[in-house]
């Protein structure tokens, strides 16, 4: 045993480099396993983090809604449950003015809380303090971003304007910004004493909202029941939902899982083709332990024991890495801008995630490193002991129509399932259709060799002749071409749906036409015709807006209602109607009707005429199907209904907001707004600012995915230059035959050179095949999802996988090439 | 006779770990123009190492070869390779063919080499064939021939460029002697109607006899 373990150790040792990338490929397989399990958690951290700035560890909000008789109320009704509770925390909110100059104002979010308790809740990080206890009176907190801005020290007075009257405030302290000082994107938020903001306003005795964390979590649905039931006329309700972070971690874990599985597919073959050089180069010794005795089971045993030790070796370094990955990945989400110490990071992830990774190494390389064991296990006593096995094994059998068969099905069967159904399945057809797209790479390779015998010699003259014979053929090529292949698909893959998300909410922000987007609580038409007076505004639409609203008779839900008068949507829209715009707009103002967008059309199998049952706040409603939209507006997950049965159904007393359109710039009459209703905390956000923090968001989902991507191609481009240092390793004799027949140093670099000049060509136009073909699938997926993205296709971005298929190929040759240029002629001529 | 090759005070080591090994020591040897001479000597004699020095395969430590008048060693890569392939045709024990070239393309590679056009060389290939009788096979890849045929196309990929010189390594060592001799005939054939030089390494003396002279090396140095 002893021996057999030597013997392993030395043959794991020798070979520095194929070990090195046989670890590497299971290290970064297991490092995408462990952090795609792993990330959820962690962007579930992370979300509730964010939330948990603001609220601390509070389970359980109160705050008035639109039925509310006062945005304000006392807190005696929860004081009832005090011995249930760990605490309640009443805080007040209002927005104040800054005057920074004659003509420059700025927004202030006051929020008023008793120190003691936000200390509680939610401890502020205090820098620099002046007289900050007791509490009481006129002091304010304000974060240190704000106080650099306006050079303001504590101790110093700052005037501010509260319904219009100004109040001078002592600055108590300075903290760090964040948490619930965390800056915003317009004014700067600042914390006052609660009594005195409550006074100030005429609430004394009053707050805005509460929160309410129970002594026990059990205890948290009846605390929830009981006080529904105390403050009927508001909202209470838990500060975290778990539909809601399910919601929030499918949609970037999903991405990631999918990754991983073309990472896991470029894995196995890195380890299979090294693996099988393992096996040709291990056969002589396997040879002698058979002749002094070993039996088969021996002899795989020590075959499939060095598979397992790169496994639990790789395994263990990847879960290490695996971590640093997460650890990574959590930063950059948790990263908060204004603070430049680092994020406070604390990774979480569940120890059998480990043990999940370790197992699914050892699985990795013990699967991958099968095929080729078995091979040795089927081979003759007598081949193995003379060494007279077949190294080049027989002829591959031509599986190309069982490929295309495959393809084909796989291309054509989604399209006629139920959404839900054909995204799954869209999974599995990625898998299975990546193996017979190296099925079919043989004969692709055959056709692509006919087009060079035809351009090449004109290249490359006699030398790209026998560069192009020696692709055929020739199974290093081939494996390189199959490794490209896949690591340029998934880098097409995740690059093009990255730019088609990016060109996806530019189109949605086309498909609206307006300038502004007005906000505020209690939108009528008294505010609105205010806001039309602001110079620069030219016409408002206002609107309502109903999420999540369920579907009669279906577990399904509409992601977005909108209320909209139809003889004035075109104005402020373009829906893309499906059919005579003019015909559906009568209708669609005539009756109690519905137009959905052609995603829901697919999705419910809708049809022009069909009634869809909506469940409103007046009960079950009937809407006829009067038309499509050919939006993608949230997703495509969106309706539209006459405004007026939008207020009536669901009771609609003020609009969700307004659209405004403008003949200024559009940033310009924002501000004037902003300013203008200053005090009644309108908010206003241009078209192009809503653009771009969409697109912000996006972003950082997708750098993670690209780092993910270029692992992937990293492992392929590693797979590929150790295809090339075996290619030569292999073809070491014939190369030597071509030197002493004539062939110079200079002439063997150039035809290596070619070699992999032309196969990664070819690599590049399957890669960029395949990524067409993972395209689709990936369509389909998102589609179930309830993302229904329209893949835009880039060729340039193809183009450039074509190139980069060259490129990488060419570069990854130039070592061993040169290396082999210099080889011994008579030593490997003389090898038998 | 001129000679054709000669070699003189060639010395040639090697290293087995730290400890050198004497090959060749002080070789003076030449071949005349058609001449026919057999390399022999036990195992380890140094004749597949004399063989490839004279090629140009190998360096010697010290000492000159001279091939068609001109001193190997003094050679640039470029000169030795464009020299290896018009001057000198190999023939190896185990074939050395191409596994994944077909027969035609295996013949043709020192054409390719020398950056001729191929079109012109198919009548020479053509005539090739039919000197080593394998007309029929040219589609054929090494693999499935047997290592008589196989041996014959080596013969055919020596001749194409029309060298003066053919060097075979133990050319039938592979073979069984009804196949051995058939390959011997046909070398006979090349040397007397083709007017080759041919040096031939065997431990036969049987398959010896089919040359003019032959040279014997014992440890490393010429024992004629």
């Amino acid at each position: 045993m002893a021996i057999i373990i030597k013997f392993i150790g030395k043959s794991i040792w020798g070979k520095k480099l194929r070990t090195f990338l046989i670890l590497f490929s299971i290290c970064l397989s297991t490092a995408l396993l462990f952090s795609s399990l792993g990330i959820s958690q962690n962007i579930a951290q992370v979300y509730l983090k964010q939330i948990r700035s603001q609220i601390g560890e509070a389970e359980i909000v109160i705050y008035a809604n639109k039925e509310s008789p006062s945005r304000y109320f006392r807190t005696n009704q929860a004081e009832i449950y005090r011995d249930q509770l760990d605490y309640i925390i009443g805080t007040i909110s209002k927005a104040g003015v800054y005057q920074v100059a004659a003509n420059e104002q700025t927004m202030v979010n006051l929020l008023g809380y008793k120190l003691e308790e936000l200390q509680r809740m939610n401890p502020l990080v205090i820098q620099q303090q002046y007289s900050l206890n007791p509490f009481q009176g006129n002091k304010i907190i304000i974060n240190r971003v704000t106080a650099d801005k306006y050079q303001l020290q504590v101790g110093d007075n700052l005037d501010l304007k509260i319904n219009d009257q100004l109040h001078r405030f002592t600055i108590a302290a300075i903290a760090a910004p964040e948490g619930l000082l965390t800056p915003g994107t317009t004014g700067f938020s600042a914390v006052v004493p609660r009594e005195a903001l409550a006074t100030m306003i005429g609430e004394k005795g009053r707050v805005s909202e509460i929160y309410i964390k129970t002594s026990n979590p059990a205890d948290i649905e009846p605390v929830l029941t009981s006080l529904s039931q105390q403050y009927s006329r508001y909202e209470v309700e838990k500060t975290i939902t778990e539909s809601e972070l399910r919601e929030y971690t499918d949609v970037i874990r999903m991405p990631f899982m999918m990754m991983l599985i073309l990472v896991c597919l470029i894995s196995i073959f890195v380890i299979y083709t090294a693996f099988k050089v393992i096996i040709m180069e291990r056969m002589p010794v396997m040879g002698t332990f058979r002749s002094v005795g070993a039996t088969r089971a021996i002899t795989n045993r020590i075959l499939l024991a060095e598979s397992t030790i790169y496994g639990v070796i790789g395994g263990i370094l990847g879960c290490a890495l695996g971590i640093g990955i997460l650890y990574l990945m959590t930063y950059s989400l948790s990263s908060n801008p204004w603070n430049e110490a680092p994020p406070d990071v604390q990774l979480t992830y569940n120890p059998v995630y480990l043990g999940i990774s370790l197992a699914g190494a050892i699985i990795l390389s013990v699967f991958s490193s099968l095929i080729p064991v078995m091979k040795v296990y089927r081979t003759p006593l007598r081949d193995i002991i003379l060494n007279t096995y077949d190294n080049q094994g027989g002829r591959q059998k031509n599986k190309t129509i069982p490929a295309l068969i495959i393809l084909a099905l796989i291309l054509a069967i989604p399209p006629l399932l139920p959404g839900q159904t054909a995204g799954i399945l869209s999974i599995g057809g990625l898998i299975i259709g990546t193996l017979a797209i190296v099925w079919l790479i043989p004969p692709v390779t055959e056709i692509f060799v006919r087009i060079y015998e035809k351009i090449i010699p004109y290249l490359f003259g006699n030398e790209g002749i026998l560069a192009i014979k020696n692709i055929r053929n020739n199974r290093e090529m081939l494996n390189n071409i199959t490794l490209l292949t896949i690591g340029l698909a998934s880098l097409l893959l995740i690059n093009t749906i990255s730019f088609s998300v990016g060109r996806l909410v530019s189109d949605v922000y086309k498909d609206l036409k307006f300038d502004i987007w007005v906000y505020h609580p209690q939108v009528d038409r008294s505010l609105e015709s205010q806001i039309r007076s602001v110079p620069g505004v030219v016409s408002s639409l206002g609107l309502y807006e109903i999420n999540q609203v369920e579907i009669a008779g279906s577990t399904e839900k509409i992601g977005t209602v909108y209320g909209i008068d139809g003889n004035r949507m075109l104005d402020y829209l373009d829906f893309r109607l499906q059919g005579d715009a003019e015909q559906i707009l009568q209708q669609y103002s005539s009756v109690r009707s519905i137009i959905p967008t052609t995603f829901l059309k697919e999705k419910l199998n809708l049809n022009i005429g069909d009634m869809l049952t909506l469940k409103t706040e007046t009960g079950e409603k009937d809407y006829r199907v009067v038309g499509f939209a050919g939006t993608i507006i949230n997703n495509g997950n969106t309706v539209l209904i006459p405004a007026k049965y939008v207020k009536s159904d669901w009771q609609q007393r003020y609009f969700t907001y307004l659209w405004v359109k403008s003949d200024a710039d559009p940033a310009d009459v924002s501000q004037s707004i902003k300013d203008k209703y200053l005090r009644d905390n309108v908010f206003t956000i241009t078209k192009t600012e809503l653009q771009e923090t969409n697109n912000q968001s996006n972003n950082q989902l997708f750098v993670l995915l690209q780092g993910f991507s270029l692992i992937t191609m990293l492992i392929g481009i590693f797979g590929v230059f150790n295809n090339f240092v075996v290619s030569v390793l292999t073809r070491k004799r014939s190369l030597a035959v071509f030197r002493s027949i004539g062939m110079s140093q200079r002439q063997m670099v150039k035809v290596l050179l070619v070699e992999a000049m032309a196969g990664g060509l070819i690599a590049g136009v399957t890669g960029s095949l395949v990524g067409g073909f993972f395209l689709v699938q990936a369509g389909y997926s998102m589609f179930a999802m309830n993302l229904p993205i329209e893949i835009i296709y880039s060729p340039p971005l193809f183009m450039e996988a074509v190139v980069a298929g060259a490129i990488i190929a060419v570069l990854a040759s130039l070592g061993p090439s040169r290396q082999t240029a210099r080889l011994e002629i008579v030593k490997e001529l003389k090898y038998e | 006779m001129e000679d054709i090759i000669s070699a003189s005070e060639v010395y040639k080591s090697f290293y087995l770990g730290d400890v050198k090994i004497e090959v060749l020591k002080d070789i003076n040897l030449s071949i005349t123009r058609g001449e026919f001479v057999s390399l022999m000597g036990p195992s380890g004699s140094g004749k597949s190492t004399l063989l490839y020095l004279l090629g140009g395969l190998d360096k010697p430590d010290s000492g000159t070869i001279k091939v068609k008048g001109r001193e190997l060693s003094a050679m640039s890569d470029k000169e030795a390779s464009r020299f290896r392939r018009q001057e000198m045709g190999f023939i190896f024990q185990f074939y050395n063919l191409v596994p994944n070239l077909n027969i035609e393309d295996n013949i043709m590679l020192p054409v390719l080499l020398d950056g001729q056009p191929i079109k012109k060389y198919r009548q020479k290939l053509d005539d090739v064939l039919a000197v080593v009788g394998l007309s029929a096979r040219k589609r054929h890849t090494p693999r499935e021939l047997s290592g008589g045929e196989q041996q014959r196309v080596a013969i055919a990929r020596a001749l194409m460029n029309d060298p003066e010189i053919i060097l075979a390594d133990e050319p039938v060592g592979n073979l069984d002697s009804k196949t051995g001799t058939d390959v011997m005939e046909l070398f006979k054939h090349i040397n007397e109607e083709a007017k080759k030089t041919i040096l031939q390494v065997t431990h036969s003396e049987e398959l010896a006899q089919y040359s003019h002279r032959i040279i014997r090396l014992r440890d490393g140095k010429v024992w004629e």
